[in-house]
């Protein structure tokens, strides 16, 4: 089973993905189901479990990229997802836009879900430098792009 | 002493992120320090790099709604809620029980059913030997009728033809009539059956038909003497050959005769030779003071000698079967 942290891991992650409540939720749903299976009825470590989020999430990740439709038409929603109203996701969505994708999804598991470096090496099959220059890479044009407004 | 190796801006920017989360050994971290405080640039990456940080950790505020949360959670397929329904497990055991003995139930009766138990006893060859008594087919009620009427037309051409073919065939003399002829066929095929079984399904043998046999020698003397004894007493062809008809083992006679005559043509015969006349019932009814009369003249070696001069009562032997009622 997964914990709620990381149910919510899902639905946050789709939601950084989609900026759209109802897509958000329908794919953390499916992710979720992906997950479960193959989990199976076993009690896997939490860090195992964060790996299976990560694979799962990356493949719905390229289904989505898939269908550009998706990502132009999304529309944020605030009442499944409590978002801070400091919070400017103008810069999100650009970043969203511009950034090469592997990188994207990089800052979102490392420094936005908690994810340790280690976990998404597993869940993305790659070395754990790989992964720490993607986050680093996200994160220099993230904050290009913050320092831009 | 080992001479520190200068950074480029290359290998800056790569450990850049190592730098701000502290995963450098305390020699890189200096090389950086130092290569950071000659490079505007890099420091400018850095502070975008820790912006960027900065804003992720805006980023990881926002939280699902419990509401969404316990969506998310409830959320199953159908097929999901349905096992979670029907989950076995969960039911008391006298319902478990029962379900159990119903469904082992419910399989048998569909295997004695659905599977061909014949077919596979009789592929196993374990099957039983099975018997076909009987297949009867029903008829339309009409032939019937016609078949126990009075003989007119085809049927009587058809059950002359039998007898005459019989009479050619060979000399085989057969005492039961019924199942020679193919006029006499009955309403119903019967295969391999019992007399009784195939008794119920042919008609009711309610005539008689007379058959006589002789062994003669001389049978070319004597063949046209006895046609004009019958043609004589009345007798009249039956079938389609003539009377006398000739074959290589002897002279076939197939004629109607007047009841009345038959005596007189007993005896007429007697005076030729040995006799034995069969009275045997038939389907066929003649009319009243008709009878039908088999006469079959065996052709016999004149070495051998001539069958013991029958008695009297031997000679008029007259096996009349009367079994006008089958059953007897």
């Amino acid at each position: 089973m997964l914990s709620e942290a990381q149910i919510r891991s899902v639905a946050l992650f789709y939601f950084y993905v989609l900026l759209d409540e109802n897509q958000a939720l329908d794919w953390t749903l499916k992710s979720l189901r992906q997950c479960l299976k193959s989990l199976g009825s076993e009690s896997e470590s939490d860090s195992r479990a964060t790996s299976l989020i990560v694979h799962h999430t990356h493949l719905g990740w390229k289904k989505i990229i898939q269908n550009k439709a998706t990502l132009s038409a999304s529309i944020v929603h605030e009442a499944a997802f409590v978002i801070p109203p400091s919070l400017d996701l103008g810069v999100w969505k650009q970043f969203r836009k511009d950034a090469d994708g592997e990188e994207f999804l990089a800052v979102i598991w490392s420094k936005i879900l908690g994810f340790s470096d280690q976990e998404i090496a597993t869940g993305l099959g790659v070395s754990l430098g790989t992964v720490r220059y993607r986050v680093g890479r996200g994160l220099r044009h993230l904050g290009s792009l913050k320092q831009l407004r | 002493m080992k001479k520190r190796r200068k950074l480029s801006r290359f290998l800056c920017q790569e450990m850049m992120y190592d730098y701000v989360s502290g995963h450098l050994d305390s020699e890189r971290q200096e090389a950086m320090d130092e290569y950071l405080a000659d490079c505007s640039e890099s420091r400018m990456e850095l502070a975008a790099l820790r912006e960027g940080l900065t804003f992720c950790h805006e980023l990881s505020k926002v939280e699902v709604a419990r509401p969404a949360l316990e969506q998310i959670r409830s959320n199953k397929t159908l097929f999901q809620q349905m096992v979670e329904t029907m989950d076995w497990r969960k039911w008391p055991d006298m319902a478990r029980w029962t379900a159990e003995a119903f469904l082992i139930s419910l399989v048998l009766a569909l295997m004695v059913i659905f599977i061909p138990w014949n077919d596979l006893l009789e592929w196993s060859g374990r099957r039983t030997k099975e018997l076909v008594l009987a297949e009867v087919k029903d008829l339309p009620s009409g032939e019937s009728q016609q078949v126990e009427g009075p003989v007119s037309g085809e049927t009587e051409e058809e059950g002359e033809k039998s007898e005459e073919d019989r009479a050619s065939a060979s000399e085989e003399v057969v005492s039961s009539e019924p199942a020679s002829e193919p006029a006499a066929e009955p309403p119903s095929e019967a295969v391999a059956s019992p007399p009784e079984k195939a008794e119920a399904s042919e008609p009711a043998l309610k005539g008689e038909i007379y058959r006589a046999f002789m062994n003669l020698a001389n049978v070319d003397e004597v063949a046209g003497s006895v046609t004009e004894k019958i043609v004589a007493l009345g007798g009249e062809k039956a079938g389609e050959v003539p009377l006398g008809w000739m074959r290589p083992q002897g002279a076939y006679y197939h004629f109607t005769l007047p009841e009345a005559n038959y005596d007189e043509l007993a005896s007429g015969l007697r005076g030729i030779g040995p006799v034995r006349i069969f009275k045997n019932p038939h389907w066929r009814v003649m009319p009243p003071g008709q009878i039908r009369f088999i006469l079959w003249l065996e052709r016999v070696e004149k070495e051998e000698p001539p069958p013991s001069e029958p008695s009297s009562a031997a000679t008029d032997e007259v096996s009349e079967v009367l079994a006008q009622d089958p059953s007897q």
